[in-house]
């Protein structure tokens, strides 16, 4: 089984936005989306996740809708905004910038 | 845009918080049963699953609290739980606290309010015409006689507005007059005030109903029109909206109505019943002469207050080469309007303001000791608080959160307060008080409350919870007695507060002594068993001067005649009543020119005036039924005159003439007493009388002299005077007792307002002075009980805390007494034969308050002297 890591701090935000990107999910589907694209290292705290979901939807990067799933229950689903994209992609390459610099610095002599 | 974005999103969402929360609880429970089923996948059993999901999931409520954090506004939502809260622990515990908080804040707001809201309506909203600011009154300047708002003459009055270039016009306004209304029912006396035509569209105002007068309605034959004032329309004709064009019968001749004038309109002033367009009589007008009248003018556009002074003193130099014997030292005196009409009241008012303004402050001062106090008294809880991690801001946010809900229902009361008040206020006011109508709350007053509320916010509220929150109260957890902490400016807070009750006390007793004073004062007449009351002789009935005359002359006999009557008599204007008629003397000397007395009151009266009021006579004769008109010109003239112009000799056959040209030389036949003519508290000028049948006047003022009660003769005497002429209406019937006392109607409600701040200072300052040294006590009972097993007495620690007291009381009531003699030239307009530092009112305000406080310290003291050492040493 691969390591489980703690997330970086501040990076939550920007991985649920690049889950929601290819489809609309409710906050379990999206907790398990994490723990599968990672293989297994990420698990996401319900604590953290929600609120994140929550503080998104408000700035507007998320819109949330209730449907019924497959099995029959309601549950709320999250979307992405064009606002949401916008951010994402902005978080995006905010994030190859500084993984770039790091990289730099460590690799440096 | 985002934030905006956010935080209007933020504002639904705290606002529909029940259905977000349902809708996050759904949320969970579908969260917490995918779980479950995953685990039961896994092999567990399916409550193990459950548990283990629930496990996983974590503490519900906390998550769903900071959800809500994430989405609404949680320092609203903090706010509102911290409100509710104090709210609560206040009403349960610390009920005399809020309720001390409650009384002192809306009281305190109440009555700076209402105050505020009088002295607003009256000396600084703007009047209700057009363009107020441009309005102007002018006065007659006779320099002469250095009088500077003497009467304007209509003569003077026609030449300003023909010829200044200043004004756009110039109105002319007569403020006394009546006009009997008769063939409606119960015949009515009505005031008038005479007003030239072109009054309102100076002011700028229409009529409620109907128009203005037309230009041409002061010619004779268009001049029987009215217009109604709004009280009188309400109150004779019941609102009728059909009354414009009706004719009303006014002395006998029928008047047009030609519409009703707006609630506030209150020029001259606002106790007219009508008013009536001003014929000027033009055999009146080479005199040049004024009575009664005043004018007032509005400024054109762009033209200045000094501008208007330098023409109009041009203007009058001219007249005054063209008319040398009235005009030569005559000048206009120019005032702003607003300012003219309420000129009496401004420093009565300001006082008012001040008296009540230092009671606000000692109020604030109080409620900021008690509020540091029970700060101080939590002071555990808090620190505990903040040792467990809160930060300064949430504690400072939660004690301002806590005071907020009672902050705001005792604003709201104080604003309801301030709005009864100024009701009271304004019923308590001479009906002749300036804008007596227009008093009101209005919406400056409302934002002085909001802004004295805010005032009290801060003191009360943010002051302790800043430093509160910074720990500055405390020191560290370990010490237990903080009576030092915070000692000085509680002690400083509570000689402010001692200091200004010393002032408000002070002035208190000063002002009342000055009433006191004014109401023993000697008139020179006996107001106690007189009955007075006037009456307005109808000159459309009583044509010829004899006719009025012999009318009055039935109506006296006809008086005296009625059983229990001991005296009656005549005067054309009474006593006190505050309006006199006065003319300039000039005294004959024998082979000398003139010489010319400043001016005298003119009292036309008839024989036994002067008992029926009580006039000592002290030489020569009274007058008689036979100083008729055709007889010798004869006067009396009062003690002041004569022993002014011919001292060491008898008066009696001297002559003078009044000082108007062509009047012929009157011999003096008696002196008599002096008296106080305007009002109790000026003795502005010596009287002359002259006889009513060579000096007939159709407005005269009968006083009854009774052997007992004179208010139960008014019927009689009314009936008497009706016998003769049912058309006659009598007004103003009042024992002469009661006039005088309600000439001092205004003096009365200010003494009694400034008495009624003092008390309450004075106890507020009492109540401070308790609550201070009660909490001092507490707070040192572990050093008292220290000291008493240390072997001192119980009287050391009585004295010790009675010094304390004795130290900051005596200290306060210095500075109070220091801050009233440096208030002692503007308290001085107010006092009458009391110098404003009168030694005896000092030493009795001082003493008065050192007793009160001493008094209040006295439960304290006691207490701490009787401290168990055994008991305070060991609790704690």
């Amino acid at each position: 089984m691969a390591q489980k890591s703690a997330l970086v701090p501040g990076t939550l935000d920007m991985l649920v936005l690049r889950v929601l990107a290819r489809e609309d999910l409710h906050g379990w589907a999206i907790t398990q989306k994490l723990e599968d694209l990672s293989r297994q290292a990420l698990h996401v705290e319900e604590g953290s996740l929600y609120p994140s979901l929550y503080r998104m939807e408000a700035k507007g990067w998320l819109k949330a809708e209730w449907r019924v799933t497959e099995k029959g229950a309601r549950a709320k689903y999250y979307a992405l905004t064009r606002t949401g994209r916008k951010q994402l992609e902005a978080e995006k390459e905010n994030w190859s910038r500084m993984t770039g610099i790091i990289a730099l610095v460590m690799e440096s002599a | 845009m985002t934030t905006l974005r956010e935080a209007l999103s933020r504002l639904v969402a705290s606002l529909r918080k029940k259905n977000l929360d349902r809708e996050m609880a759904e949320e969970m429970r579908f969260h917490l049963a995918e779980r479950a089923a995953e685990n039961e996948a896994a092999g567990l059993a399916p409550i193990a699953a459950h548990q283990a999901a629930q496990r996983k999931f974590g503490n519900v409520g906390l998550l769903q609290e900071q959800g809500r954090d994430a989405r609404g506004l949680p320092w609203l939502d903090q706010f509102f739980a911290d409100a509710r809260q104090g709210l609560r622990a206040l009403v349960r515990r610390d009920r005399g606290f809020a309720l001390a908080v409650l009384l002192l804040v809306a009281l305190g707001i109440g009555a700076t309010t209402a105050v505020f809201s009088v002295a607003e309506s009256v000396l600084w909203r703007p009047l209700p015409y057009a363009q107020p600011d441009r309005l102007v009154a002018l006065w007659t300047n006779e320099t002469r006689l250095s009088a500077p708002r003497s009467q304007v003459a209509p003569a003077d009055y026609r030449d300003w507005r023909e010829q200044a270039t200043v004004f756009t016009d110039v109105a002319l306004a007569r403020d006394i007059g009546n006009l009997n209304l008769t063939g409606q029912g119960e015949p009515e006396r009505l005031a008038v005030a005479w007003i030239s035509p072109n009054l309102l569209s100076v002011l700028g105002v229409d009529p409620l109903l109907g128009q203005r007068f037309q230009p041409d309605a002061d010619q004779p034959g268009r001049s029987h029109v009215v217009l109604l004032g709004h009280a009188f329309w309400q109150r004779r004709f019941g609102g009728d909206l059909t009354i414009v064009g009706r004719d009303l019968q006014l002395n006998n001749s029928p008047y047009t109505v030609a519409g009703v004038l707006p609630p506030d309109f209150a020029y001259p002033q606002g106790a007219f019943d009508v008013w009536a367009p001003l014929t000027i009589n033009p055999a009146d007008l080479p005199t040049r002469s004024g009575s009664m009248h005043l004018a007032v003018a509005r400024l054109k556009p762009g033209a200045s207050l000094p501008q208007a002074q330098a023409e109009l003193d041009a203007i009058s130099r001219r007249l005054g080469r063209d008319f040398p014997a009235t005009n030569a030292d005559r000048r206009v005196t120019i005032e702003p309007l607003a300012r003219d009409l309420v000129s009496t009241t401004r420093v009565p008012l300001l006082a008012l303001l001040g008296a009540v303004g230092c009671l606000w402050l000692i109020a604030c001062a109080n409620l900021a000791n008690l509020v540091f106090a029970r700060t101080l008294a939590r002071q555990r809880e808090l620190q505990v608080r903040i040792a467990l991690g809160a930060t300064q801001g949430r504690v400072a946010r939660q004690m301002i959160a806590e005071f907020t809900p009672l902050l705001v229902v005792a604003g709201a009361l104080g604003v309801a307060l301030a709005q009864a008040g100024t009701h009271v206020l304004a019923a308590r006011l001479p009906a002749e008080f300036p804008r007596l109508r227009e008093i009101g709350l209005h919406a400056p007053a409302v934002a002085f409350a909001l802004l004295s509320l805010g005032a009290v916010a801060l003191v009360a509220v943010l002051w302790p919870a800043w430093s509160a929150s910074r720990g500055e109260l405390f020191t560290t957890l370990r010490t237990r007695s903080a009576g030092a902490a915070g000692g000085r400016l509680r002690d400083g807070l509570l000689l402010a507060q001692i200091a200004l009750t010393a002032l408000l006390v002070t002035g208190g007793v000063l002002l009342t002594r000055t009433f006191t004073a004014l109401e023993s004062v000697d008139l020179g007449f006996q107001p106690t068993g007189a009955l007075t009351l006037r009456m307005a002789i109808s000159r459309t009935k009583y044509r010829s001067d004899p006719a009025i005359a012999d009318y009055t002359h039935q109506v006296l006999e006809r008086v005296r005649a009625v059983p229990g009557v001991s005296s009656a008599g005549v005067i054309n204007r009474l006593p006190i009543g505050g309006i006199v008629e006065t003319w300039g003397v000039n005294i004959e000397r024998p082979g000398a020119e003139t010489v010319r007395l400043a001016t005298a009151n003119v009292c036309i009266v008839s024989p036994d005036y002067l008992a029926a009021l009580g006039i000592p006579r002290l030489s020569g004769r009274d007058f008689t039924e036979n100083d008729r008109a055709e007889a010798p010109k004869v006067a009396l003239v009062d003690e002041r005159i004569a022993q002014r112009y011919w001292p060491g000799e008898s008066a009696v056959g001297k002559r003078f003439h009044l000082d108007v040209a062509g009047l012929e030389w009157i011999e003096i036949v008696g002196i008599v007493g002096h008296v106080r003519m305007e009002s109790v508290d000026t003795d502005l000028r010596p009287q002359i009388y002259l006889p009513y049948r060579q000096w007939p006047r159709d407005r005269a003022a009968l006083v009854v002299r009774t052997a007992t009660q004179p208010a139960a003769f008014a019927p009689a005497v009314v009936a008497a005077l009706r016998a003769i002429d049912p058309d006659q209406p009598v007004y103003a019937v009042d024992e002469m007792s009661e006039v005088v006392r309600d000439s001092l109607a205004q003096r009365r409600l200010t003494t009694s307002l400034v008495g009624l701040f003092a008390a309450a200072s004075l106890a507020v300052a009492c109540v401070g002075v308790f609550g201070v040294f009660a909490f001092v006590v507490h707070q040192r009972t572990r050093e008292f009980g220290v000291r008493l097993a240390l072997g001192a007495q119980r009287g050391d620690i009585l004295r010790l805390v009675l010094r304390r007291a004795l130290l900051i009381v005596g200290v306060g009531v210095l500075c109070g007494l220091i801050a009233t003699i440096a208030c002692a030239r503007l308290l001085h307009g107010f006092l009458f034969e009391i110098s404003a530092l009168d030694p005896f009112s000092f030493s009795l305000a001082s003493s008065l308050l050192l007793f009160a406080a001493l008094l209040a310290c006295w439960l304290p003291a006691r207490r701490a002297a009787r401290v168990d050492p055994m008991i305070a040493l060991r609790c704690e």
